[in-house]
């Protein structure tokens, strides 16, 4: 059985990496929340990817937890999707056996995009930013990434694509079509 | 109104920034619990039981493992071990010979 030790850190440096996490966890919650559509997996998604930059990356210099955060967020989002992936496969086959009476498969009413309801009241969503996040979640989850990490969090395409594990021509490429898909989305409504 | 890449960034950075400030307050007190979580755990250092498992693996392979036998003692091992197995089968042979001239003289 693996020993455990207390972390050993100067008072400073877990004050500072309190205000680290501090500083990012709302964000990072919002990407994982827009990623899962789900807030408690969201929150599960974070708490996961703050255990890892504090256990295995607590030691490093301040500047190099920020890429580092990022990049545990997407993999652990990344996973958090594969996981899916798997449940859904595992899901069809027993109802291909007759093992699962079909109640744990997800209802798709639940699951279907909120309706839009009058246009009048959409406009009204639009401009409050609802629409906005709405519009985001349709993205796929590589677009998704590559925007808010660009966009939002402000990194450049080399730090994006370390973030998301991928090459800088694959962040633009991303990058390019999410735009394109929220500017098509987002002008429908615009006065 | 027309929408370009820079006022749709804008735009979009505004609702997610607007969306984080208005989290709940359930959301915030679980933000702040994962925050803690993270920060109280105990780090693992797993190489310390590699470590000590590959001490306790050393010993018992130099407590276990075999005295090298040079060929010399092996073989001499092998012929004592045989030349004891052809007295035997010599003697068993007399014993069966003897046996039978016995039996043929009576």
């Amino acid at each position: 059985m693996p020993q455990s030790d207390a972390i050993k850190r100067s008072p400073a440096q877990q004050a500072a990496l309190n205000r680290f996490l501090g500083e990012v966890e709302r964000r990072a919650f919002r990407m994982a929340e827009i990623a899962t559509r789900n807030p408690d997996e969201a929150l599960d998604v974070v708490q996961d990817a703050m255990l890892v930059l504090v256990r295995n990356y607590g030691d490093r210099s301040e500047a190099d937890w920020r890429p580092l955060f990022h990049r545990i967020l997407q993999s652990r989002i990344n996973d958090w999707y594969r996981r899916r992936a798997v449940r859904a496969k595992v899901l069809v086959v027993r109802q291909w056996f007759g093992g699962g009476d079909g109640d744990e498969l997800p209802d798709p009413i639940d699951t279907a995009p909120a309706p839009r309801g009058e246009p009048g009241e959409e406009v009204d969503n639009q401009r409050s930013g609802a629409a906005i996040i709405a519009a985001l979640k349709t993205l796929p989850r590589r677009q998704q990434q590559a925007f808010m990490l660009r966009a939002w969090e402000g990194l450049d395409v080399a730090a994006t694509a370390h973030a998301m594990g991928c090459s800088e021509g694959s962040v633009k490429t991303h990058y390019f079509r999410a735009t394109r898909a929220l500017q098509r989305q987002l002008e429908v409504f615009r006065p | 109104m027309n929408c370009t890449p820079d006022t749709l960034v804008d735009e979009v950075s505004a609702a997610l920034d607007d969306s984080v400030e208005h989290l709940d307050a359930r959301t915030l007190a679980r933000l702040s619990h994962a925050r803690r979580t993270a920060l109280a755990q105990k780090v693992e250092r797993p190489w310390r039981a590699w470590l000590g498992a590959a001490a306790c693996a050393s010993m018992l392979v130099v407590l276990v493992w075999p005295q090298p036998q040079t060929v010399s003692t092996i073989n001499t091992a092998v012929l004592e071990s045989d030349l004891e197995l052809l007295e035997d089968l010599d003697m068993l042979t007399w014993l069966s010979a003897q046996k039978l001239l016995k039996d043929g003289t009576s």
